[in-house]
């Protein structure tokens, strides 16, 4: 008899207990007063809700306290959750039930929340604020955070991903060092040049190709293709979609410069790209800011960071969180001043001192405190942050992210196991797709 | 006295057992108001999700072997730990003690035992001079493994078999001495038997727990690869909090409902033939 089995009755009382719950309190929350579009004058209190670990709740409480002393009447108070799935099932129960918080902090649910009308458009205050957006943070991050035209968060913290590689690798081997000029082919000749094999073992990967979005998906952006057209209906695969993954897809099967899933799973559980480049088995790997704080701390690993290569075009995706309003806010002015402050260069100044993340704010992510941080231990590019902001492609986010998500995962696995061919997993996502994109209304 | 229990069922399963059900005529996003849609959400999982039946079919099958062979491995495990042998509480303990190590720590444990080339299966397989298939990653071998997983816990239902093992009465396998029945016939006419009530009662235990099977595959493989071992309830999970479906995801957890409802009617109606109740002879 498995003895290990779901916790049955906790986990359906969970299920239906809240939904009873959110039916009744949704109820209720329709006859609370209405929010006041006025800053306030007296003392306001406000919450906010994060995701994180310590380093976040550390930063965020020091961002939290200058925006106090920029507004004396007004005390926020940080509410951190663990991130992820659990993050956004607590948020959405507690705005449906009008218990939610002030100000959120929202990532790739942003137009799910947006769509469901759980946080407020926030273009009248960016009018009011005089704030340029595409000033402040590039194009196409704050496109991130848009759905129908309006805007629902500011961005906070956002990043483009770049390339990491391991210097003296590329030394040994004789490598030039990568710069935004390569194409695909420098990036397979040097991969190729940094793959050492003793005895039929890898020693030492060149690259690593993973089955998450933000990997496989530029590889698409670079090649021109994209996920879906203006109109939102899927183009997924289109010839230059196929060719991309094709080739994304040789560099484990066909060039052996990438481990296989089968060879990434010997490493162990959780074990991907950035232990495997921790570990000086791996000489490139693209990934975001969050990597830098490991490989800064592992002793002897020499490396450094530059923009990603290009293929037909530049692209990179970028790691982003924004902070928005929810519709249950009573002081939705008050909020928005906390949240304009904490997008200021001032406001966004502790992220670097901690090394928390990479600021959204581009005079921020161009100021010296960011280009030679006080943390580091060594020099690092970290102008190349900076220098990819303007090649950030914004992923298809609908409504039905998660779902998407899905979608892919089943079947770009499936080719990177090389049990379907591109061609073919690339049409039965279209085909998928087109179900999900037709089922919303 | 017993309005404190009731007050309990009713708030914590009767009351939520209804909203489900009436959930699960409506599509709710669980952002916005439910909207009355009748039978839609049925309608759409028996005939236009093809995920549905794949998941069905994993869970049945899941279900059916893990349970079948988990009775019979654990009724091995109970007569082997019923001889008389120095060290045997020992032996008793290891049998039990996987059941004590928490869920998340074996399935962590096994993402290493079952890796593809490292793992400890596939080196031992390897020494036999066969090739191991990529356990988690390939459609065809994924449920097995979660199989193997599951036999792991065998333990609890070992112990309940051993303590009616030992409940068997002397005098009952004496008299079969007497009459020259050898071993074998002793425990399948006497001992086995004997048994059966403790048998069917691990076997509904088992098919319940089975069909809700949970944990293992939300932390070993999410479902993949290509929903290969996607369940029933990581499934409505997936569909209710990450997709926006609570509606469909309520109508799901009808479903299971029915079908485990319907297997353990089957188990206990089909009993009569098998097991043996002693107390009904007396």
């Amino acid at each position: 008899m498995p003895s290990v089995t779901a916790p049955r009755s906790r986990l359906a009382t969970a299920l239906v207990g809240s939904a009873v719950a959110l039916g009744v309190l949704t109820a209720l929350a329709a006859c609370g007063s209405g929010p006041s579009n006025e800053p306030s004058k007296g003392k306001v209190e406000l919450t906010m809700s994060v995701w994180g670990g310590d380093v976040d709740k550390k930063v965020y409480n020091q961002r939290l306290r200058l925006a106090e002393k920029e507004y004396p009447n007004i005390k926020v108070r940080l509410q951190l959750s663990p991130g992820g799935e659990e993050y956004s099932q607590k948020i959405s129960t507690a705005i449906a039930g009008g218990k939610g918080p002030d100000i959120l902090e929202l990532a790739e649910h942003t137009p799910a929340f947006a769509s469901k009308n759980q946080v407020l458009p926030l273009d009248d205050y960016i009018q009011q604020s005089k704030l340029d957006l595409g000033n402040m943070f590039g194009e196409t991050v704050p496109k991130i955070f848009a759905y129908e035209g309006k805007q629902y968060a500011i961005p906070d913290r956002s990043g483009a991903m770049v390339l990491y590689y391991n210097k003296k690798m590329f030394d040994d081997a004789g490598a030039d060092y990568p710069t935004a000029e390569w194409t695909w082919d420098d990036l397979l000749a040097a991969a190729q040049k940094l793959t050492i094999r003793e005895n039929g073992q890898v020693k030492q990967w060149g690259f690593s190709t993973i089955s998450w979005w933000p990997y496989w998906m530029t590889f698409m952006y670079q090649n021109g293709g994209r996920i879906l057209d203006d109109n939102n209906r899927p183009v997924v695969n289109s010839p230059e979609n196929v060719e991309a993954m094709q080739w994304y897809n040789d560099l484990a099967w066909k060039h052996k410069v990438a481990p296989t899933p089968r060879d990434l799973a010997n490493y162990g559980q959780g074990v991907g790209p950035d232990q495997l480049f921790a570990q000086g088995k791996l000489a490139m790997e693209i990934t975001g800011f969050w990597n830098i704080a490991a490989a800064n701390t592992v002793k002897g690993l020499d490396w450094d960071i530059a923009p990603l290569w290009k293929g037909k075009q530049p692209a990179t995706s970028a790691f982003f969180n924004g902070l928005a309003i929810s519709r249950t806010s009573k002081h939705p002015a008050d909020a928005w001043k906390v949240v304009e402050f904490l997008s200021s260069a001032e406001g966004q100044r502790p992220i670097i001192d901690e090394a928390e993340d990479a600021p959204a704010n581009l005079e921020v992510q161009r100021s010296d405190a960011f280009l030679k941080p006080k943390w580091a231990t060594r020099e690092v590019n970290m102008g190349a942050f900076a220098e990819s902001a303007s090649f950030i492609y914004v992923p298809p986010l609908t409504p039905q992210w998660n779902e998407m998500i899905k979608v892919f995962s089943d079947n770009i696995e499936p080719m990177m196991n090389n049990k379907a061919t591109p061609a073919k997993s690339l049409e039965t996502i279209q085909q998928r797709l087109d179900q999900v994109m037709s089922q919303s209304k | 006295m017993v309005s404190p229990w009731l007050v309990g069922f009713v708030v914590f399963l009767a009351g939520p057992m209804i909203a489900s059900l009436y959930f699960s005529f409506t599509d709710y996003a669980l952002l916005t108001p439910p909207v009355w849609t009748g039978l839609d959400n049925y309608i759409r999982m028996f005939t236009a999700d093809p995920v549905f039946w794949k998941v069905l079919g994993n869970t049945t099958y899941y279900t059916v072997i893990s349970v079948g062979v988990s009775t019979i491995v654990s009724i091995a495990l109970a007569a082997l730990l019923n001889k008389p042998l120095a060290g045997m509480r020992i032996y008793r303990t290891i049998v039990y003690l996987p059941a004590l190590v928490p869920l998340v720590a074996s399935a962590m444990l096994f993402a290493w035992v079952l890796a593809p080339d490292a793992g400890l299966i596939n080196r031992a397989l390897g020494v036999l001079g066969i090739t191991g298939p990529d356990w988690l990653r390939e459609e065809a071998w994924v449920i097995p493994a979660l199989i193997l997983l599951s036999l792991w816990g065998v333990g609890t239902g070992v112990v309940l078999l051993l303590a009616s093992m030992r409940g068997v009465p002397k005098e009952l396998l004496e008299a079969a001495v007497i009459d020259g029945a050898n071993p074998r016939q002793r425990f399948f006419q006497i001992v086995l038997p004997m048994l059966s009530p403790v048998i069917l009662f691990n076997v509904v235990m088992g098919l319940i727990g089975s069909f809700q099977v949970f944990g293992q595959v939300y932390i070993l493989t999410g479902g993949g690869p290509n929903n290969a071992s996607q369940m029933l309830v990581p499934y409505l999970f997936e569909e209710g909090f990450k997709n926006y479906r609570m509606g469909y995801a309520s109508g799901l957890s009808w479903v299971l409902f029915a079908v485990i409802m319907i297997c353990t009617a089957i188990a206990f109606r089909t009993s009569s033939r098998w097991v043996f109740y002693e107390t009904e002879v007396r």
